[in-house]
């Protein structure tokens, strides 16, 4: 049964799903029509499964060109009254406040959900951002599911909450619930036909209007107040409340899940339990409530003392002396995720027992030693991967100007090729945030240092947010090299299309958006585009690029490597010579490749053939001809 | 009979398939009824990464992640990943090897060493004496494809352990999540896998 058979499902079947997956069925349970997004990991699954459906469930689906028209989209969408679904990691709800802030403002009409994926640890994500703030910010309702079958039974309820109260809703996971598998029973799929148009007012949604800036900052206030009224009951919440319990526990979200497994397993019956599915806004009463009734309340959140920031100022509020413990007590961590040992460590220190097993001293030597003898197994890049090339040209360019690695300064930006900070390359000194590269290159060449700015960023990172700062670079004429790495596809979220890929997410052919014209067109006088796998031609475009003065884009094109493989397009692999091989590892020191491997008995270089793409890289830089194509 | 909880945890290097293995176990698991988690932790390379996958069924689990020593079973893909996963087993736990290093970037570059194998194996025997090592690559190299690795091991985890599921879901598993064409190689490589299961154990009684 495959992916799409199983979205399709009928109510009352039961799947083992991934949480993105149970969040896009909870999509097509709720009769979204519209869904967008930017691909990001932890969230990235939900439109590449809608889109396998898109057909059979009359639904568009797009990956859009960054987060903030991703959202845009959806709220036109949702102005003409459907339902509609937008979806981003962390970081990409930044880029869309903007428009997020007017359209809390202007409500909805159609259902309307923001689903962000927040990433303790973080695994994948530049910062541990808990996007619940961004709540008191924009007044917006958060939900917050513990597991993937609630991620698929609270997306139909933030649908209705949305509607009822014509608010955008934001839907906050995080990576233990988007990259969970677990069984999850299908529900029934809603059918919504709405004659779909846009009933123009401007007070509403013009915010040139300041009176009705004003009117509508009202109406969201008196709109929350409603909400939190209608949040004071289940499902908005659930409460296991147990009979003379004198402790009690606060949680939400992936927290929830740890707690229940523990109970259970150690019977701590005498605990109760408030888990809160709406984090914005409280249900007051419920939780004065429980504060009430219980001598000691813990609160268990991943990230952030949100909650529990609230609940103490509702003690103050309220005049209720129950202790609150949590994170500010030290009761819980604020950075990484939590598991059974971090959550179970707590619940220990709040009730006075002990229930982990202690790792015997054995045990936790043998830990030790496991820990001191086994190096780390950094992320390469793949074999063949065009990055590769492009940051070795790049390198030979600077040691043939015979100029430091200090007075090139190289600004990085979102994708594989941030890897390259790692050795043996070692070569971006920054990773910010989308399409930071070439800003913050253009500030260096503005602070008067005599080092030459250089800015790395990926095609579909220049469409997302590097457009912009290139015309602002061109604009004032600075002086920066731009080396756009262009692979064809959003290649670390899992190779998803772009604007310059020529595809849609539903595999429909379309126009292919050119990057070289983009760059030709804001007047960018030197534009070069070379192959990275050639080496030669490739260095000798760095060398002359960093010669020149004024702003200077070398466009590096080669389809992602494991795109390329997929597409039955690597070449024959590559062997060593045994008998050239002098052991100098030039091979593997410049090009990082991880089908290069160092054979300690003859202290020589093989090949592992059927890992190797092809791409020849190794052989142009051995300086004995040993490494040859099959 | 349900069990309350039955844990497994791959590891290995991306590409090697342990996402596939732990998809292929937990379908095994709800096909059989069971509450099923599988959580797992990739770093941001699309292949060449460690990774590490957690398989949870029974009556009762709801965390992802397995708890500290909580492991019924660890597949190791490769040893140094297996060695990553050390502090997730106990005495009773079953270690599976596969004997074929991938050495990292810092090994090849010089910087490191890659750990002398017998001590990673004698690591583990320290905990438990469970621990059966194998040259799981090369057998799915005979068979045709180094891509069935993982499902060979799984055959023989399956007959070491006693992984409390039905032969038959995971041979349907199998079919329902590799791709048709290597359906055939998959199921042979399984019955490859329990054949090694079974001449291990041969050996060890004599
Ligand atoms: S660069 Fe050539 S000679 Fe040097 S280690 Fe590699 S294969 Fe051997
Ligand atoms: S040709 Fe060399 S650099 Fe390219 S993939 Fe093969 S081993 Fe790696």
């Amino acid at each position: 049964m495959d992916l799409r058979e199983i979205l399709l499902g009928k109510p009352g079947e039961k799947y083992a799903m991934m949480g993105n997956e149970a969040i896009a069925r909870g999509a097509i349970e709720s009769g979204v029509k519209l869904a967008t997004g930017y691909p990001g990991t932890p969230t990235s699954e939900v439109i590449d499964s809608l889109a396998l459906v898109a057909r059979d469930m009359g639904m568009n689906v797009e990956w859009s060109v960054n987060e903030k028209v991703a959202f845009e989209i959806a709220l036109g969408a949702a102005f003409a009254g459907i339902r509609a679904l937008v979806t981003m990691k962390a970081p990409g709800i930044n880029v869309a406040l903007d428009p997020i802030m007017s359209a809390a403002y202007s409500g909805t009409v159609g259902g309307l959900v923001i689903l962000v994926g927040d990433d303790p640890h973080p695994h994948t994500t530049q910062t541990e951002q808990d996007s619940r703030w961004l709540s008191q910010m924009t007044y917006l309702p958060v939900v917050e599911p513990s597991d993937p079958q609630e991620a698929k039974d609270f997306l139909k309820m933030a649908y209705e909450l949305s509607e009822q109260f014509s608010l955008p809703v934001i839907f906050r996971t995080t990576t233990r619930i988007n990259h969970t598998t677990a069984d999850v029973e299908l529900g029934e799929i809603i059918e919504i036909n709405r004659d779909p148009y846009f009933r123009r007012d401007p007070l509403r949604y013009v915010r040139a209007s300041m009176t009705g800036n004003r009117q509508r900052h009202m109406w969201l206030i008196e709109t929350v107040g409603e909400l939190r009224d209608h949040v004071e009951r289940p499902p908005f919440y659930s409460l296991i409340s147990r009979k003379n319990s004198k402790y009690g526990i606060i949680t939400s979200g992936v927290s929830y899940v740890y707690l229940t497994e523990l109970i259970e397993k150690h019977q701590l019956d005498s605990l109760s339990i408030l888990k809160l599915n709406v984090t914005n806004p409280l249900p007051r009463r419920t939780i004065t409530d429980f504060l009430r009734r219980h001598e000691k309340v813990l609160i268990v959140e991943e990230l952030d003392p949100y909650l529990e920031t609230k609940i103490k100022k509702m003690t103050y509020e309220e005049n209720i002396d129950t202790k609150i413990l949590g994170k500010e007590e030290g009761f819980l961590p604020r950075v990484d995720e939590f598991n059974l040992d971090v959550v179970g460590r707590a619940l220990e220190r709040f009730l006075g027992i002990s229930i982990l097993k202690q790792p015997n001293n054995k045990l936790r030597t043998i830990i030790e030693k496991a820990n001191s003898i086994n190096p780390p197994r950094t992320p390469p890049m793949c074999p063949g991967c065009p990055h590769i090339g492009s940051y070795m040209a790049l390198k030979t360019a600077i040691r043939k100007l015979k100029l430091s690695t200090d007075e090139i300064a190289i600004f990085g930006d979102i994708g594989c090729y941030a890897l390259s900070f790692q050795p043996p390359w070692q070569m971006i000194w920054t990773e910010h945030a989308m399409g930071s590269s070439i800003g913050m290159a253009i500030g260096l060449d503005y602070s008067g240092s005599s080092q030459i700015a250089v800015a790395t960023i990926g095609d579909s990172t220049f469409f997302h947010m590097g457009i912009q700062p290139l015309i602002d670079a061109v604009q004032h004429k600075r002086n920066i090299l731009v080396l756009i790495l262009d692979n064809g596809t959003i290649a670390m979220t899992g190779h998803q299309p772009h604007p310059g890929s020529g595809i849609t997410v539903t595999g429909k052919k379309t126009v292919k958006v050119d990057l070289e014209y983009i760059v030709r067109a804001i007047g960018v006088n030197y534009v070069r585009v070379v192959d990275p796998y050639d080496l030669q031609e490739a260095t000798e475009a760095v060398v002359k690029a960093l010669k020149m003065d004024g702003v200077r884009v070398i466009i590096l094109r080669r389809l992602c490597a494991i795109v390329a493989r997929r597409m039955g397009l690597q070449g024959l692999p590559y062997y060593v010579i045994p008998d050239k091989c002098v052991g100098c590892k030039l091979c593997i020191i410049r090009t990082g490749c991880p089908a290069l491997i160092w054979i300690e008995e003859n202290k020589k270089v093989k090949i592992d053939e059927p890992y190797c793409f092809g791409c020849g890289l190794c052989a142009e830089v051995c300086p004995k001809d040993a490494i040859v194509r099959r | 009979m349900m069990i309350n909880e039955y844990n497994v945890l791959i590891s290995g290097v991306g590409g090697q398939g342990g996402l596939t293995l732990s998809r292929i176990i937990g379908f095994a698991a709800v096909r059989d009824g069971y509450k099923l988690r599988i959580g797992e932790t990739l770093g941001m390379s699309q292949r060449g990464g460690s990774v590490i996958s957690y398989v949870r069924f029974g009556k009762s689990v709801y965390s992802p992640i397995i708890p500290s020593n909580g492991a019924d079973l660890l597949i190791g893909l490769e040893p140094m990943e297996a060695l990553r996963a050390i502090k997730y087993i106990n005495e009773e736990t079953v270690v599976i090897i596969n004997e074929r290093k991938i050495p990292p970037v810092v090994v090849n570059l010089g910087k490191r060493e890659y750990p002398d194998i017998n001590e990673i194996i004698d690591l583990f025997r320290n905990v438990t004496n469970k621990v059966y090592v194998h040259d799981f690559s090369t057998e799915a190299e005979k068979l045709g494809s180094i891509r069935v690795t993982n499902v060979i091991s799984l055959g023989t985890a399956y007959h070491l352990a006693k992984i409390p599921l039905s032969e038959e879901s995971i041979i349907d598993s199998i079919r329902s999540i590799v791709p048709e064409k290597y359906i055939d190689m998959n199921l042979l490589a399984y019955k490859k896998g329990k054949e090694i299961g079974e001449k291990i154990i041969s050996s060890s009684q004599q």
